[in-house]
C-alpha cells in the first residue's frame, strides 16, 4: 500500500496528460472525420481522390511512424513543433482518417430514396439531413466509432516515444525506480477504468439511437 | 386541380423511355399506368415528382407550371418558389414507403408541414391523428416504423403524403408487397381518397388491381408512340 501511495502522484500526473490528449483528439477528430467523409462522398472526383490518398496513407502506415515523422522528421525540413503539439497533429491526422471511413459507411447505408422522400415532402436539405439522415448515420456508425474511441484511449500510450510523460511512461519510470511490477498493474487498472467509463458512456449514447 | 403532362420526353444516355407522352389526371380520377418493368412508368412518375428532369414537354397542376419547353425545345423549370408551390400539390407514396425510421408514426406525419411552416405543431398533430384514425392506425401513433407491418407502413406513408393536401397523389407499385386482401384494402382506401377530390396515379404491373380499382388504364406502350 505504501508503494501505491508513493507512486500515485506521478501516475496521476501521467494520467492527466493521457486524458488531455484523449479529449483533444476525440473532440476534434469526430467532427473533422465527419467533414472528411462528406468531402469524400460528395465532392468532385479529383478532390474525392485526394481525400482517398490521404486516408490510404494514414491507414496504411503505423501511427507510431506518423508520430515520429511529425516530431523527429519534419524538423529536418525546418518545421518544428513541441512534443505535445506534434502528438496532437499526428493523432488528429490519423484518427480523422479512420473516422472518415466509418462515417462514409454510415452515409452510404442510408437509402437514396430517403433523400428523395425528403425532397418530395418539401423538407429542406439542411433540416432533412439533421433530423432524418444524420440520426440514421449515427445509428449505423456508433458501434464502430465506439471501437475507435476505445482504441484511442490505449493508443495515447504511443506518445511515450516522444518522451512525453503520459500514464504509461509514468508507470515505466516508477517500475524502474522501485524495481516493482505494481506500477504496471496500476497503469493497467487506470486504462481499464478509463475504457470502462468510455464504454458506459458509449452504451448510453447508443441506446438513444435505437429505433 | 387537374394535372396536365403535355408531350413529355425523356431519354437515358440516348435511349428514349418517354417520347411526346401526354396525360391528364382530373380531380377524383384514378389512373393506372400499366406495363412491363423498364418501360418508363416509374420514370414518368419520378418526373412528376421532381425526382427526374424531363428533356422536353410541359407539366402543370392547375395554374402552377413546373416546366415547359420553349420554341427550340429546350426545357425550362420554374423558379424555386413556384417549384415549391408545385411540390405541395403533388404527393408520392414510395414502393418501400420510405418512412423515416428514426421518427414515430406521428412524427413522420407532421415533419413536412412543420418543416414548411404550414401549420402549428398542435394543428399538425390534430390533423395527423385524424388521418391516422381514418386509416385505423391511431393506436400506433407513437410506434416506430420498424415495428409496423408492410401494410401499416404503407398507410402511414399515405397519411404522411395526405398531410400536405395534395391535388395529385402517386403510388409506385402499391401492391408489390401486399397479399390480395391487404391490396384490396389499399384499393378501397385509394378510392376513398379519390372520392374526396384527389387525382390518383398508380404505377403498377398488377393488372387485376388496376382493373378493380382504377377509373382509367394507360399502357406504357403509349410512352414511345409516334
Amino acid at each position: 500500500m505504501g508503494l501505491i501511495s508513493e507512486i500515485m502522484p506521478s501516475l496521476l500526473n501521467g494520467l492527466q496528460t493521457t486524458m488531455l490528449l484523449f479529449f483533444i483528439i476525440v473532440v476534434t477528430t469526430l467532427p473533422l472525420g465527419f467533414l472528411v467523409s462528406l468531402v469524400r462522398v460528395y465532392s468532385p472526383k479529383p478532390i474525392s481522390w485526394l481525400v482517398q490518398v490521404y486516408i490510404y496513407v494514414m491507414r496504411g502506415t503505423p501511427l507510431l511512424l506518423q508520430l515520429m515523422f511529425v516530431f523527429f522528421g519534419l524538423p529536418l525540413v525546418g518545421i518544428t513543433f513541441d512534443r505535445f503539439t506534434a502528438a496532437v497533429i499526428a493523432f488528429i491526422l490519423n484518427y480523422a482518417a479512420y473516422y472518415a471511413e466509418i462515417f462514409r459507411s454510415g452515409i452510404l447505408s442510408v437509402p437514396t430514396a430517403q433523400f428523395e422522400a425528403l425532397k418530395v415532402l418539401g423538407i429542406g436539405k439542411v433540416r432533412g439531413f439533421r433530423r432524418v439522415i444524420l440520426p440514421q448515420i449515427l445509428r449505423v456508425v456508433l458501434p464502430s466509432v465506439g471501437n475507435e474511441v476505445i482504441s484511442l484511449v490505449k493508443d495515447t500510450s504511443l506518445i511515450y516515444i516522444l518522451g512525453i510523460g503520459e500514464l504509461l511512461r509514468a508507470g515505466q519510470i516508477a517500475a524502474n525506480t522501485y524495481a516493482s511490477l505494481v506500477p504496471f498493474l496500476a497503469v493497467g487498472v487506470f486504462y481499464m477504468i478509463i475504457t470502462g467509463v468510455v464504454t458506459l458512456i458509449l452504451n448510453q449514447i447508443e441506446k438513444r439511437f435505437t429505433f | 386541380m387537374a394535372l396536365k403532362a403535355e408531350k413529355i420526353s425523356k431519354s437515358f444516355s440516348g435511349v428514349p423511355v418517354l417520347k411526346d407522352f401526354s396525360l391528364t389526371i382530373q380531380e377524383g380520377e384514378i389512373i393506372a399506368l400499366v406495363g412491363k418493368s423498364g418501360t418508363g412508368k416509374t420514370t414518368f412518375m419520378r418526373i412528376l415528382n421532381r425526382l427526374e428532369k424531363a428533356d422536353s414537354g410541359k407539366l402543370s397542376i392547375g395554374d402552377t407550371v413546373l416546366f415547359q419547353s420553349d420554341a427550340t425545345g429546350a426545357v425550362h423549370y420554374a423558379d424555386k418558389a413556384e417549384q415549391k408551390r408545385y411540390t405541395n400539390k403533388i404527393g408520392m407514396v414510395f414502393q418501400n414507403y420510405q418512412l423515416f425510421p428514426n421518427m414515430t408514426v406521428l412524427e413522420n406525419c407532421i415533419e413536412a408541414p412543420l418543416a414548411q411552416k404550414l401549420m402549428s405543431k398542435q394543428d399538425a398533430e390534430k390533423k395527423a391523428e385524424e388521418l391516422l384514425g381514418q386509416m385505423g392506425l391511431l393506436e400506433k401513433k407513437d410506434a416506430y416504423p420498424s415495428t409496423l407491418s408492410g401494410g401499416q407502413q404503407q398507410r402511414v406513408a399515405i397519411a404522411r403524403a395526405m398531410m400536405l393536401n395534395p391535388d395529385i397523389l402517386c403510388f409506385d407499385e402499391p401492391t408489390s408487397a401486399l397479399d390480395r386482401e391487404s391490396a384490396s384494402g389499399i384499393g378501397k382506401m385509394i378510392q376513398e381518397i379519390a372520392a374526396a377530390g384527389t387525382g390518383i396515379l398508380l404505377v403498377t404491373h398488377d393488372l387485376a388491381f388496376s382493373e378493380a380499382f382504377s377509373t382509367r388504364m394507360v399502357s406504357s406502350d403509349e410512352f414511345l408512340s409516334e
